[in-house]
């Protein structure tokens, strides 16, 4: 009956967070929700997938590893990053209190000895994670089924070539886009009682990327990661055009960018108040 | 931290905007069992809220064997508090619900898993660990609650309206429960609106009305506050008429009636000292035989009627 011997602070608080991530992969992983979100992202792998219908050497005929790779930097930064990704994160990270609020459920965290910016970070690691996954599968599917239109090139342009090395590339940009557009959600969140209209807007401030002037550039996302694509893809005649920053830059300036951003929902998490009727 | 633990709460409000949660609470509540006695919207689920710090407020300061409420690392260790929300994440077994709580504490999964057990256990939950709370009668969600609530072993208990949904058989059970708890030198808040088990099971009461607390303390002591309502005493007795014809020669008797069974006078007092020395002194020089002398009053019930009366709508 007295308090419960601990570990030290920071093994208790690893060990809390490694428990709140573990619990909140579950409900990611868990409801109807995750229909949808299966549907999105597997979208373009079957669409892929459709074009094997057509007699194998039609398909492979016109195939080169050059033109394939601009086909999918094309399909991944119009489709997957924009959409999948975005849309993905915003569903698992918005839901992370924003529900719980909803469903009355979020006082068996608050009555927990846990510091509130550990149930953030935990509740933030676990959807970032569930969405890169979901995503991940989604974008090494589409890579797969579409080299696959290589026949039995795919092999050489996986071993021998750039194949493998840019799979990795772009799984790492949508584990990036995930954590980065999740620490963004889990915010939003936290701040608005009905976050869908925050999230149309960031939609639409992201997708007019390529109007923007560079100094605007610099306060999107999407900027940092198409950088960082081993194919940039064509952005148009009325694009207008802006440096990136270096890839090592991009990745620090990311990480950055998460931490302020997760300080800043743990601060507004330490705010919060359960008054489930005014919700 | 003491051997002795303390809720202390230092002229505490908290407003709504401008909408009176509670206004201006100052007390201390010591260990035993404490209950909160008020009608819907008396500020009672808010005091509780503001105890265990899911609300703050908007001024004073509350602190639990010392601790301030910032502290949470801390005071969720002391406190376990059993909400009036019927809710529950979705799809997890009871097992599941309070051993997933116990891990947020930071203990390991074997160490949660067996504590979850021994408070599933101490609720007569054990048996239906494994099944999803979706499936648990109110009563059993219930006792799911409050298994969550003493699973890590708190020495302080919140508990808001833990007596909803049981039948009479878990009710006893229950009760039981607070008062081991109780005499294990823990502190027991019990927010209730079943005045007669409240009235059974109170170390000490905290009467609210408007957000205001309108009395606190032991129930006798209470009683004894309230000045304006003499006191219903019941003597039971084999000759009322007597005892009735001498006590209106009392000055403080306000009013006497003979018992329906005519074994016994229902006397209202301001004065029940000298009322107890006339029966002594009836019994010694008229040969009356007295069977039991009772308050009637003394009770939860009646300082709720008194000091709240219909205004509250008793529930």
């Amino acid at each position: 009956m007295t308090a419960l011997p601990g570990p030290g602070r920071w093994r208790l608080r690893l060990r809390q967070l490694l428990a709140v991530t573990r619990l909140e992969l579950r409900r990611c992983f868990r409801g109807r929700r995750l229909i949808g979100l299966t549907l999105l992202n597997l979208a373009p792998v079957a669409i892929l997938l459709l074009a094997y219908l057509i007699p194998e050497d039609e398909l492979t005929r016109e195939a080169t590893p050059a033109g394939l790779s601009q086909i999918y930097a094309v399909m991944f930064a119009t489709w997957m990053l924009r959409v999948s990704v975005f849309f993905t994160s915003a569903a698992l990270s918005i839901q992370l209190f924003r529900t719980e609020v909803l469903e009355k459920t979020l006082h068996y965290y608050l009555l927990a000895p846990v510091r509130r910016e550990v149930m953030v970070a935990g509740k933030f690691l676990a959807a970032s994670l569930a969405s890169s996954i979901i995503c991940g599968v989604s974008a090494a599917g589409a890579y797969l089924a579409l080299f696959g239109w290589l026949g039995r090139g795919m092999g050489r342009f996986f071993l021998a070539g750039p194949g493998s090395a840019h799979l990795l590339a772009y799984l790492g940009v949508t584990v990036l886009g995930c954590f980065g557009y999740g620490a963004v959600f889990a915010l939003l969140g936290l701040v608005w009682r009905n976050p869908t209209l925050s999230v149309l807007a960031l939609f639409g401030w992201e997708s007019v990327l390529f109007l923007l002037p560079p100094v605007l550039k610099a306060v999107t996302v999407q900027f940092y990661l198409e950088s960082l694509l081993p194919h940039r893809p064509p952005v148009g005649p009325l694009a207008i055009l802006a440096e990136p920053p270096p890839p090592l830059a991009t990745i620090a300036g990311m990480a950055v960018f998460v931490l302020a951003v997760l300080a800043l929902a743990g601060w507004r998490a330490r705010r919060m108040e359960i008054s489930y009727s005014t919700d | 931290m003491s051997d002795r633990i303390t809720i202390e709460l230092s002229d505490v409000s908290k407003f709504y905007g401008e909408v009176l949660g509670v206004n201006r609470i100052s007390m201390s509540i010591g260990p035993g069992i404490t209950s909160l006695v008020g009608p819907n919207g008396a500020g009672k689920t808010t005091l509780l809220n503001l105890i265990t710090g899911l609300i703050r407020p908007t001024q004073g300061h509350v602190t639990v064997d010392g601790v301030p409420l910032s502290d949470v690392e801390s005071i969720f260790r002391l406190l376990g508090y059993c909400t009036q929300y019927d809710a529950f994440p979705r799809g997890l077994t009871g097992i599941e619900l309070v051993r997933g709580v116990l891990t947020v504490h930071g203990l390991t999964i074997r160490e949660a898993h067996d504590l979850a057990c021994e408070a599933l256990s101490t609720v007569g939950l054990l048996d239906a660990a494994d099944t999803r709370i979706a499936a648990y009668s109110k009563g059993m969600r219930q006792r799911v609650k409050l298994a969550q609530a003493i699973a890590h072993r708190p020495r302080v208990l919140i508990l808001d309206e833990p007596l909803n949904g049981l039948d009479p058989m878990a009710r006893a059970e229950v009760i039981a429960l607070f008062r081991s708890w109780a005499a294990e030198g823990r502190i027991v808040v019990v927010s209730s609106h079943i005045l007669h088990e409240v009235d059974v099971i109170s170390d000490s009461i905290i009467l609210m009305n408007h957000g205001y607390v309108v009395a606190e303390g032991g129930i006798h002591d209470v009683r004894q506050e309230v000045e304006e309502h003499p006191y219903q005493v019941l003597v039971r007795c084999d000759r009322p008429a007597l005892l009735a014809s001498r006590v209106f020669a009392l000055d403080h008797t306000v009013e006497a009636r003979i018992h329906p069974d005519a074994r016994g006078l229902l006397v209202a007092t301001k004065d029940p000292t000298a009322l107890y020395r006339l029966v002594n002194r009836l019994a010694a020089d008229e040969g009356l035989v007295i069977e039991a002398v009772q308050p009637a009053d003394d009770d939860v019930q009646s300082l709720y009627d008194y000091l709240i009366g219909d205004e509250g709508g008793r529930s």
